[in-house]
């Protein structure tokens, strides 16, 4: 025991802050107007319309963004595994989104999709060489839920695409290159060789872009608090009702239900990808 | 008939040139090792000959079908890579079916190829097993069933044995010759291992430096080796081996080495000894020098006083290590009761039909160009 | 005769062709941005015509202004600060964690990298009430060492984590070596361990820096009400609610990304194996 005196600090720092949040959390969400314990901020919550929105806008968020990540990740890492030429170039090119701040990209895309005069509207009126014309006039970007929140998850998708397909390239690189070469021999083409084997080999890789990145869409909070103001997510719900509505116990009742979401998302997704993952090992045993 | 034909074959990475200019035929039916040094090219040719390796000149025919640009995926080729490559996901059955399944083959045909490749192979009872479940030596028959089941023309086959140990490796050599001779596809094998190579095949093609050295049966490998390379290479140990001059001594071609002058075989042919300084390289197998024991001895043999220095024990002969009057060191072997005194000069033999002679500037041998 | 067969060649078209696109898709964002921060005001306001993909007249005006500008230093310095004293405080507290996880066993070791994770995993969003929450109760609201606690909270699990790889790699014997000459524990740590795992540590420091550097949901709780300190990410946000002209938000957001971007390239190989294999543990 003497000689792991070294871990102490960090030990400390951490189990401090971790319960100090943890049991503040739960205490705050207690609290109304100095009255301790009480239900109210949960049941006030509970009956808010804007909770239920956000609610299902985060749903909608999670559900959509994540998968996108995931073959916005993969799509990138078949590209650079399958490189023709110039192979860490094209993977030092999609790297670079990830150099960038979110809030930055975030700014970016403020600027980009600004209603009036926008870069966005000029490109999709169909004003530049190539790009076809998609709509007739100005759109108001940030004046609809459905805008608002796309333009977020795209920022948000572009943004942490480079992380999704570093660890599938990961998982890619990791294929012994003759198992390709074996299934090329036995007359697999590129599909067949996609399906039957590299997905599956590199199924744990991708299982951890799931549980990774449903983590960080449940939690998103910088591209939707500034592109999406007016139509909060769990994340910029709880900056709103803590600073504007100067209300920390429903924010923290929201913040709880956050953790609460996010655990039981990690905990489906590996009971689901375990699911898969033995039906892939097992497929074709059943014949006996 | 699925005869493989090489013409004018050429390979570089960059500006390494790894393939030179090679032309190889290899008849149906047949098993053909690739035999070589690391290094030399091997898996390169092979790997060409299933098209996972682009082929930068030459052409590539296989049963009368021109491979060029025909993908691995599409030529009737089956191999067994040197890590199995086995589907670390896929249990044996869908290992072996694999390429089965791909062909959209019907449910009833796959399980009648399955009632043929698994006795075949005997991997009874592993069919469930998954390829880290088994062990090296059945790794091995998976990989060659799942290449069998698809009906190949040629089977190519990478230094397969390399990974097991000696007892299987001797097991597995037996087992591929028993499949070649019930399947009898073509195959071709490659090892850098002569003795496996010298076992198994029909003929071998000893590779150097993506060169090929010489094509031929083993046996005439090793009783007329046509470069020096491949005396050298083919048996073991090496060949002992002496820079000469050849010349005629009462009126009968020898040439002189530092053993003494050297009677050449009946029938050398004189011209090939035009003048009398003609520079060569004498190779002699240990295996090829004797000791004469006070045995008669026919007229085509020379003897020879050498003196042992070393002796050692590889088996169940003795290699006898000897220096010369002029100093140059010659092994042979000995039986191994036969007492040898380190230091006590002992008379040997050579045989003329056993003595190989070698062009000292292009290293090919002398009698190539008269047989 | 051709070596190549059509299907190769289709392939590499539609390769070609996919990797443009997303070179593209990531180059003009980019492009549009530096744009923007050199773009005089006729090239942003063009009454309805597109607006042109090079400015009329390129400037660094938006620059020069931020240079000159006092509360630019200012907010510069702070995250430069709150930076600084993060990456120290981090490396302090897991270069020594991250030594004993590489070397021994104990008994709560586990428990240790559950607590890890958990930290790691814990929505940003839902823990910085809490803490925002005990840091006004201390006192310690709208300081320094608020915001580094906070990053510190955040960087340190990853940190010990590529800490604890890097001293994995480092063979006991050498160690073990030294203890023979007859080096103490202290030597041994400072003048062998350190400085063999020097790479990983910059690459930990960086990745600290960074994440400070770009830091915005804990600086605005525990900043952005009513101090006096003001980091990078909070004077950005404080323009954009301002609605000034677009150039000012892009010059800015260069500002920002700069330090960020040459960072990122110089530890992008540690950074890469570190996502990954922190993501794997
Ligand atoms: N992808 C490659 N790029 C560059 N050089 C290569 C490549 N593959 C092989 N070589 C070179 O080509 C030569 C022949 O390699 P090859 O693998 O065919 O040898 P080999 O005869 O199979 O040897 P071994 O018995 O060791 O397997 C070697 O010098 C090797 O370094
Ligand atoms: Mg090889």
């Amino acid at each position: 025991m003497g000689e792991i005196w070294p871990l102490f600090p960090a030990a400390i720092f951490l189990s401090f802050f971790f319960l100090l949040v943890l049991i503040e959390l739960f205490t705050i969400s207690l609290t109304k107007t100095n009255v301790f314990p009480t239900l109210e901020p949960a049941v006030e919550i509970l009956k808010n319309g804007e909770f239920h929105n956000a609610l299902l806008n985060t749903l909608a968020f999670v559900a959509i963004g994540t998968p996108l990540e995931l073959f916005a990740g993969l799509f990138a890492a078949l590209l650079v595994y399958n490189s023709y030429w110039g192979k860490s170039f094209v993977r030092t090119i999609f790297v670079i989104p990830f150099a960038f701040p979110g809030l930055v990209i975030a700014t970016l895309l403020f600027i980009l999709f600004d209603s009036q005069g926008g870069f966005a509207n000029h490109l999709f009126q169909g004003q530049y060489w190539l790009f076809p014309k998609i709509i007739d006039h100005d759109v108001a970007w940030r004046g609809s839920k459905y805008l608002a929140l796309s333009v977020s998850m795209l920022g948000k998708v572009w943004r942490d695409m480079p992380i999704s397909m570093l660890i599938i390239l990961s998982g890619l690189n990791s294929i012994e290159p003759e198992l390709i070469d074996a299934a090329k021999t036995m007359g697999a083409g590129f599909r067949v060789r996609l399906q039957r084997i590299i997905l599956p080999l590199i199924f744990p890789a991708m299982t951890t872009v799931l549980l990774l990145r449903s983590v960080e869409m449940w939690k998103e909070f910088i591209f939707p608090y500034i592109l999406a103001g007016n139509y909060p997510l769990l994340g910029t719900l709880i900056e709103k009702l803590y600073g504007f509505g100067s209300d920390p116990g429903e924010a923290a009742v929201v913040a709880l239900v956050l953790v609460g979401l996010t655990i039981l998302t990690l905990v489906v997704i590996v009971e689901i990808t375990g699911r898969i993952k033995r039906v892939l090992v097992n497929s074709g045993v059943n014949s006996k | 008939m699925a005869d493989l034909v090489l013409k004018n074959i050429k390979k570089s990475y960059g500006n390494h040139s790894v393939i030179h200019d090679l032309d190889l035929h290899i008849k149906s039916g047949e098993f053909v090792t690739l035999l070589g040094p690391s290094g030399c090219g091997k898996t390169t040719l092979l790997r060409m000959i299933a098209g996972l390796e682009k082929i930068d000149s030459g052409e590539l025919w296989i049963g009368g079908k021109p491979m060029q640009g025909l993908p691995a995926q599409k030529r009737p080729i089956g191999m067994v890579f040197q890590s199995y490559a086995l589907f670390p996901h896929m249990n044996v059955k869908n290992n072996i079916t694999f390429g089965l399944k791909i062909q959209k083959m019907e449910e009833h045909a796959i399980f009648s190829k399955l009632d043929w490749v698994i006795p075949l192979l005997g991997l009874e009872g592993l069919e469930n097993r998954l390829p880290k479940e088994i062990s090296g030596g059945q790794r091995q028959r998976v990989a060659l069933a799942r290449a069998l089941v698809l009906d190949p023309e040629v089977l190519l086959l990478d230094e397969p044995l390399s990974n097991l140990d000696a007892a299987l490796r001797e097991l597995a050599m037996e087992e591929l010759k028993r499949i070649h001779s019930e399947v009898g596809k073509t195959i071709i094998y490659v090892s850098h291992n002569q003795a496996e190579a010298m076992s198994m095949s029909q003929r071998i093609a000893v590779l150097n430096k993506g060169n090929l050295e010489q094509y031929a049966e083993p046996m005439r490998l090793y009783d007329a080796p046509a470069t020096r390379f491949t005396a050298e290479f083919i048996g073991s140990p090496m060949a002992n081996s002496f820079s000469s001059t050849l010349g005629i001594y009462n009126g009968l071609p020898v040439v002189h080495t530092p053993l003494g002058f050297l009677r050449l075989a009946e029938g050398f042919p004189v011209e090939a000894v035009n003048s009398g300084t003609r520079a060569v390289r004498v190779c002699i197998r240990p295996q090829d020098i004797h000791l004469t024991r006070k045995r008669e001895l026919h007229f085509w043999c020379t003897v020879f006083n050498v003196t042992p220095v070393f002796v050692e024990t590889p088996g169940d002969r003795n290699l006898v290590i000897a220096k010369t009057s002029s100093g140059e060191t010659v092994r042979f072997f000995v039986n191994r009761l036969e007492p040898i005194v380190i230091g006590k000069p002992v008379e040997v033999f050579v045989d003329a039909s056993h003595i190989h002679l070698f062009d000292e500037s292009t290293n090919t041998n002398i009698l190539g160009g008269f047989r | 005769m051709s070596y190549i067969d059509r299907d190769e060649i289709g392939k590499r078209i539609v390769w070609a062709i996919c990797v443009i696109v997303m070179i593209i898709g990531i180059i003009a964002p980019i492009y549009l941005l530096i744009k923007y921060s050199i773009s005089d005001p006729s090239t942003m306001n063009t009454g309805g015509r597109p607006i042109p993909l090079w400015p009329n007249r390129p400037t660094f005006d938006i620059f020069l202004y931020l240079f000159r500008d006092r509360e630019f230093w200012g907010v510069v310095s702070n995250s430069a600060i709150i930076a600084t004293l993060t990456v120290l405080l981090t490396s302090l507290l897991s270069i020594p964690a991250g030594y004993v996880l590489a070397r021994y066993n104990f008994p709560l070791k586990r428990f240790f990298l559950i607590l890890l994770i958990s930290v790691r995993l814990f929505p940003d969003i839902s823990s910085v009430i809490p803490i925002a929450t005990f840091f006004v109760r201390a006192n310690l609201h709208s300081s320094f060492i608020s915001v580094v606690l906070a990053h510190t909270l955040l960087s340190l699990p990853y940190v010990i984590f590529m800490a604890t790889t890097a001293f994995e790699f480092v063979p006991k014997d050498i160690e073990e070596q030294a203890r023979v000459i007859g080096a103490n524990r202290v030597t041994i740590f400072t003048r062998i361990l350190v400085p063999m795992v020097f790479p990983s540590l910059i690459a930990g420091a960086i990745y600290t820096f960074l994440l400070s550097w770009d830091e915005f949901i804990f600086a605005h709780f525990l900043l952005d009400t009513g101090g006096q300190i003001q980091t990078l990410t909070l004077y950005l946000n404080k323009n954009l609610s301002f609605s000034p002209p677009q150039n000012v938000l892009a010059a800015i957001s260069v500002c920002l990304s700069v330090p960020v971007m040459v960072f990122t390239f110089v530890v992008q190989r540690y950074m890469v194996s570190g996502v990954v294999s922190g993501a794997v543990k």
